[in-house]
């Protein structure tokens, strides 16, 4: 077992029970390293943009003074020392909020808004002038956003909930496919950051599709086995009472690709109570699987997501009840565990290769 | 478990007979009975045949042996048969229309202090919902009222039900999920109309 759980156990067991909830998923979330897979944190890795010589465009849908809008946001993050990952999300957030646009009126939910970040007028986002600029506006939103802690473990669009305090956690992340090609675009650098992880904890990695056979049925993680279904004796009793409910599977190892199996709809996505990650995904016909003991920034669907045979749903870890990076994948019928190889065979699909 | 090779010989053998049964025939229904493939009785598991419902791509599910009622789950500490698996009935859906009327009912109160609004909201919410909407705030919730009620749009799982419940500001659509068939109806997600943020 990694160290780090050994000390979360001994940090959790000193923190008052009532403070655990809110405290323990942070800890949680932070318990892995996720910088592997994002652009370095801080100015090694920042964009520069040179304001006067912005092209029209259009990138991805925006242009003209949109995109010089843009400009002034990058700038203002490279000038606070901020890298790649946190410039985009501030243009990111203001093409949720504005548009890429200096608005000079609110919303329904906030008629004192302005600007490219819809600051409100209440103190904590400068005056008037302020707030309707676009590169000072971009340094207050980027200082605010610097007080989230631990970037690194959380999605973009939550960095910028939590900046923003909107009404919808997850609203940004529509936004973010169109703000990474703003940013590469007009710096003319990549950044590495890729599509498609606006709601992701890990932005620069790569999602892998998984082989679907004719029956609609994908392997969820590469061989080899490393551990069969069945009963275990319980080290105390010495009774056959203690159930190893799926199969072990290496899966590439920390990191690699989990495909759902079949398709179906995500019915729990998120840490278990000892802290190990469960994706569970019921196909229907009382068919439900499980795929265990990732870290949360490897969680890459919610519930009630639909998923797909093959559709990259997590990258393998070591949470949970777990000594090395690994897949646990069970299938239940009716709520029982079943063992999911000779399952799996009938849907075509040999477990292991 | 490790399987003796005779076994896993024989598992494979009936495995290519299933797989060309199952080329020829599609998924259709391939009763195992009339199989020309014969499995020692010994074996941990009969060779599994395709799959046999309709349209679906779902193998027959009772020609496996569940885990018995009372082992204990290594990996998740669960115990099998303990959990009741939730079906769409009558009282399910009621119980996922209030539920989802409740928590829409306390997330737009705009009016509200932070700790008013949220201790009110929190136990309404999943564990992972509560990590995420803790950082709203109440202020700038565009909806002030429910007006109408609760309509299930989505019950492709009988753990999970996206429900739309009309406001003032228009159609707010949530995700609400359940562990269990016992268990109550927590709220995953709230997503305004669009053009409501």
């Amino acid at each position: 077992m990694p160290e780090h759980k050994s000390l979360l156990i001994i940090a959790v067991a000193a923190v008052p029970l009532v403070v655990v909830g809110a405290v323990l998923s942070i800890l949680l979330l932070g318990s892995d390293a996720s910088a592997t897979c994002n652009p370095a944190a801080g100015s090694s890795s920042s964009v520069s943009i040179d304001v006067a010589a912005v092209p029209a465009g259009p990138i991805a849908g925006y242009s003209g003074v949109q995109l010089v809008n843009a400009a002034y946001v990058v700038t203002a993050g490279r000038d606070l020392g901020l890298g790649a990952r946190d410039q985009t999300i501030g243009v990111m957030t203001a093409m949720g909020e504005s548009g890429l646009t200096v608005l000079d009126h609110g919303d329904a939910a906030g008629p004192d808004s302005r600007g490219l970040f819809q600051q409100r007028d209440n103190g904590l986002w400068g005056t008037y002038a302020d707030r309707m600029d676009p590169y000072i506006s971009a340094t207050n939103f980027f200082k605010a956003m610097m007080q989230v802690g631990d970037r690194e473990s959380l999605e973009p669009t939550i960095i910028a909930q939590r900046t923003q305090h909107n009404a919808d956690p997850y609203y940004y992340a529509q936004f973010w496919d169109a703000a990474v090609a703003v940013v590469d675009g007009l710096s003319g650098v990549s950044t590495g950051l890729k599509a498609g992880t606006g709601d992701q904890v890990c932005s620069g990695g790569t999602l892998v599709p998984g082989a679907v056979n004719d029956h609609g049925w994908a392997t969820p993680g590469a061989g080899p086995i490393t551990s069969r279904y069945g009963m275990r004796v319980d080290p105390v009793s010495g009774a056959f009472t203690r159930l190893h409910a799926g199969v072990d599977l290496e899966a590439g190892g920390c990191g690699g690709p989990i495909w759902a199996a079949h398709d179906g709809t995500v019915s729990f996505a998120g840490l278990w109570s000892d802290g190990g990650g469960v994706i569970a995904v019921d196909h229907g016909s009382g068919v439900v699987t499980r795929y265990l003991h990732m870290y949360a920034s490897g969680i890459l669907v919610r519930v009630g997501d639909h998923v797909s045979a093959g559709q990259q749903i997590a990258r393998v870890g070591d949470s949970g009840n777990s000594t090395a990076c690994h897949l646990h994948y069970e299938v239940m019928v009716d709520g029982k565990n079943i063992d999911p190889e000779p399952f799996m065979i009938a849907a075509g699909i040999t477990l292991g290769h | 478990m490790q399987w003796p090779t005779g076994v896993l010989a024989a598992t494979a053998v009936g495995l290519l007979l299933t797989a060309c049964s199952a080329n020829s025939g599609g998924l259709a229904a391939t009763p195992s009975a009339s199989s020309p493939s014969t499995t020692p009785s010994a074996a941990p598991s009969a060779a599994p045949s395709a799959a046999t419902s309709g349209s679906t791509a779902m193998p027959k599910v009772d020609q496996f042996t569940p885990a018995p009622n009372g082992a204990v789950n290594e990996d998740t500490g669960e115990t099998v048969g303990a959990q009741a698996v939730p079906t769409w009935d009558a009282a399910s859906r009621a119980a996922v229309t209030a539920a989802a009327t409740t928590v829409l009912t306390a997330f737009a109160r705009p009016d509200l202090s932070y700790d008013q609004w949220w201790t009110a909201l929190e136990p309404l919410l999943s564990a992972q919902a509560q990590l995420d909407y803790a950082y709203v705030d109440p202020a700038n919730v565009p909806a002030k009222a429910v007006t109408g009620e609760a309509q299930i749009v989505d019950e492709s799982s009988a753990y999970v039900a996206h429900v739309q419940v009309p406001t003032d500001v228009g159609t707010y659509t949530l995700v609400l999920s359940r562990v269990d068939g016992s268990a109550a109806w927590l709220t995953e997600r709230i997503t305004p109309p669009a053009g409501a943020n």
